[in-house]
Order: C-alpha cells, then structure tokens, then sequence
C-alpha cells in the first residue's frame, strides 16, 4: 500500500493552469452591446456631482431604462439569442416562451430558490424547452444519470456562495408542468448563514412521513429508483401549514420549497451513505398529468457508482 | 490612433465615444476573469457589465490615467465580490450531456477538472480571486495585493490556501478518488 502521492508544486501549477486557461475568453458580444448602450445618457460622477447622488441615481434609472429597450431592440432583431446566458452557457439553452398559465399568474422569486424552469415551484417564466438526451452530474453527488425528452430542462440548486464556499444542493428537471428535484439533503431545514441547521435524522423518510405540515394520501410504500430499493410517501400541505413569512414556501428540507397547491411525492433511496430524496411537485390539478411524464424520466435513474445488490445497506 | 491615456482622458471627460473604444479592449478580458473566478456566465456578465458602469461613472476622478488597467481590475474584483454576496443562491449548469460533442481532452484530464472544478467551488471569492489573477492573469502578488488593497503576505497566504485546497482535491483524486466518467 502506498500512502498519498505528493504533487509537485510546478506540475500542480501545470494543472490548475490548464484548467484555467479552458474558460471562456470571449465576452458574448450582447454583453458588450447591452453594456454600452446606457453609456450615453450614464452620468459621470464628478467631484462637483458626489453631493448630488440623487440626481445621479434619477439618471442611472433612466440608463436603466435605455437597457431595457436596448434589450428589446437586440432581442427582436437577433432571434434566439439570449442576451443572459448566450453562447457560452453550458449545458441545455432554453428559450423562454412564457405558458398562459405563467403569464397570467407571476409569482415571486421566491428566497433561495432560483433554478429557472420550475414553474410550479413558482419560478421562472414557463416552459423553457430544453434538449432531449441522457445527462448525468458532474458535480452533484452521489453521480446521477438520467434521460429526459425535449421540453425538459436541467438546472443545478448551487447552496451558499460566500464562506463556506459553494456546494451543489441539488437538481431540479422539470417540464414546466412540474418539477422533479433530487436533492441529497444536508439539513432538515434550510440553514441561514451560518447556521448550520438540524440534522439529517437517519431515517429520513419516516422522519417526512410524521410532519405534521404534511397531509399523506398514502405511503410510506416501497420503490425502486436507479435499482436501488427505498420508500415513498405522497400528498400535500396541510391546511394549516407554517409557510414561511417571507416568500411563503414551505420547506419540509433544504431546497425543497413547497406551495399550499402543490401535491407532491418524495421518495428517499439510500445511495452510498448518502440518503437521495426524489420529489416530484407540481400544481395539484396537473400532477397526475406530469406523474406519468416523470416517471418515465424517474425511471430511467441510475447512480453508476452505486449499482448492484450491494448498492443499498 | 489614439493611446490609451488618450482615451482615458477623453473618456474622463465625457467622450463616450473613447469609452467605447476602451471597453472594446477591456471586455473580453474581464469577461474572461470574471467567469473564473465566478463560475457562472451570468454572474460574470452582470460583473463584468457593473464594473464597466462604474468605470465610466468614476473615470473623471481617476487621477492617474496610465493606471487605468489596474484601476479597472480593481472595480470589477469588487463587483466579482458583490455579485457573489449577492447571489448567495444561483443557478449553474454543471451537466454533462452524451450527446455533446466531446471536448478534446488535455493534459489536465476530466478526473482533474473535476477535482479541481469542486475544490475551486469551495473557495470564496476572496480565495478564488487570488488563483485567477495569478495563475491566469500572470499578475504578480506585489500586484494583487495592490488591486485587493491588502497586504502582499495577505494575498501570498490566500493563494497558498487556496493552492493547498486544489492539491487537496487532486491528490485525493489520484489517491483513490473516483475517475468522472466522460462518455456513456
């Protein structure tokens, strides 16, 4: 046996060098457009102006608006271009074309919530088309693979940023009708800086199952998700559930926000040590629709490391 | 042509013209800086663009014209730094597709971008910042420490953490660590 390798500080330079240098090294060129634009009526702030921060806030305002309409002019002349996001933006594009229903009743960015393609979770704009094919994380862990048709598409729920650094909290696929998110919760409840929350109890299934906030229809009943064997429970808000003052979610664990309307399922496998919650949310009057669609995309999971009847405990 | 003290100080002096034109020269590097060290293309962007902003708000009262790159450097670490504490929760896509086209392999390898990419994201801005200027931007620690407006052993000891940290990852990846799997 050998104990740990020593990296060279040169070649550990090498390395980190070559990964930096496969970034992009090209600004999209709406940024560089959609940046100028204000510049014209931008007020300078001169040393004789400082004191007149109001007025130089009227106009950044102005500025502002002159990039809206920028926006609008390079939008509808450049179709199909996404002035945020753009050319260098991995993974699946998507190209909004807002829903009647997402039109018709906007709903809040909720706190802490801000993948873009889970309408009922009351975010984003609607349907946004992604690309049908198999993905599978890089980052996120335990490794998971999955296949989703056209229409759907695949975000990353990125926890907090500045300190502790940033962890990848989950995934959210979802079709606009609903969403599925695969979360390996690190907490039961969503921690504020610095806090770092309750832990996870060691049966997490049964722990959801006796919340109180939490109407069941039925469960916990067994299921089977990437070959490994776990259980799930189904139903939604309670009545009188506590919803959160602020933005009005109901969290019952970190990232998985939920409505008064929405019915949902959570499923918990145990993926190597790690306890994977699968729900599957959406509106109430459409979940029975979507359920058939995300089964199919549930069912084609699979946790590569973890495969085989050795897989789950 | 003009220098580019020229068009600082045109740019200073409200020509926005010469402003253009300085952008022009700045944005693909900043956008390229940004990215790294947010890893993130909208955060980037929207650094990127407020920095521009700012420069364009304030050049009338940079005193130092021939200063303009490091002073423009400045702002938009500082606007890196607000977009990070900004959004303290975003989106980014990390998903590998098999239908994407593969991506030539270097000698860094999937298992060390990966490694690296994790490492890298459990740094804070302040860590990360350091990393891209040095190993990317090529700008000595007597330098970032001057932009950062930090001490140079402040800025040697975050380039030396965050060094140990990216070790860390690859070591433990060579050491027993999982290889990514690249194609299905």
């Amino acid at each position: 046996m050998t104990g740990r390798q020593q990296t060279p500080e040169a070649e550990l330079d090498r390395r980190i060098e070559f990964w930096l240098d496969e970034g992009p090294d090209r600004a999209p060129d709406a940024l560089l457009a959609s940046t100028l634009a204000p510049i014209p009526v931008m007020a300078q702030r001169r040393r004789s102006l400082v004191a007149l921060g109001r007025l130089t806030v009227r106009v950044e305002a102005l500025a502002r608006l002159a990039v809206a309409a920028a926006l609008v002019i390079a939008v509808a002349g450049i179709a199909g271009f996404a002035v945020r996001g753009g050319p260098s933006g991995a993974g699946p594009t998507s190209s909004a074309s807002p829903s009647p229903t997402a039109a018709q009743s906007p709903l809040p960015l909720p706190s802490g919530v801000s993948f873009t393609n889970a309408g009922p979770l009351g975010v984003g704009t609607g349907r946004e088309a992604g690309k049908a094919g198999t993905y599978q994380t890089l980052i996120f862990r335990p490794v998971v693979r999955f296949t989703v048709p056209a229409g759907w598409s695949v975000n990353n729920i990125v926890n907090t940023f500045v300190g502790g650094g940033e962890e990848l909290a989950g995934i959210p696929i979802g079709n606009g009708d609903g969403v599925i998110v695969v979360t390996a919760p690190t907490t039961v409840d969503p921690p504020a800086p610095g806090d770092p929350g309750s832990p996870v109890p060691a049966d997490l299934l049964a722990w959801l199952a006796t919340d109180t906030q939490l109407t069941l229809t039925s469960g916990p009943t067994p299921v089977t998700i990437g070959g490994i064997g776990g259980n799930e429970i189904e139903g939604s808000l309670a009545a009188t559930a506590r919803l959160d003052p602020v933005d009005g979610f109901y969290r019952p664990v970190d990232w998985l926000p939920l409505l008064p309307r929405h019915h949902l399922r959570i499923a918990v496998v145990q993926v190597g040590g790690q306890q994977v919650l699968v729900a599957t949310v959406a509106n109430a009057d459409v979940f029975e629709t979507f359920r058939v669609e995300a089964d199919a995309v549930i069912g084609s999971f699979e946790f590569p490391d973890f495969q085989g009847p050795g897989a789950s405990p | 042509m003009a220098t580019q003290r020229e068009l600082v100080e045109r740019a200073g002096g409200g020509d926005a013209m010469a402003f253009d034109a300085l952008a022009r020269t700045a944005i693909d590097r900043m956008y390229a800086i940004a990215h790294r060290v947010l890893r993130d293309p909208h955060l980037a962007e929207d650094a990127v663009q407020q920095a521009l902003w700012s420069a364009w708000r304030d050049l009338p009262n940079l005193r130092e014209p021939d200063r303009f790159d490091a002073w423009l450097r400045r702002l938009l670490v500082r606007c890196c730094y607000e977009e990070a504490r900004r959004q303290r929760r975003s989106p980014t896509v990390t998903l590998l597709s098999f239908d994407a086209p593969p991506t030539p392999d270097t000698t860094s390898g999937v298992a060390d971008r990966d490694a690296l990419d994790r490492a890298f994201r459990r740094l804070g801005p302040e860590h990360r910042i350091v990393v891209v200027l040095h190993h990317y931007e090529g700008i000595p620690l007597v330098e970032i420490a001057e932009t950062l407006g930090i001490p140079v052993g402040t800025a040697r000891s975050r380039l030396h953490y965050a060094l140990k940290r990216l070790r860390d990852a690859l070591e433990a990846d060579a050491s027993g660590g999982r290889v990514e799997e690249r194609t299905a």
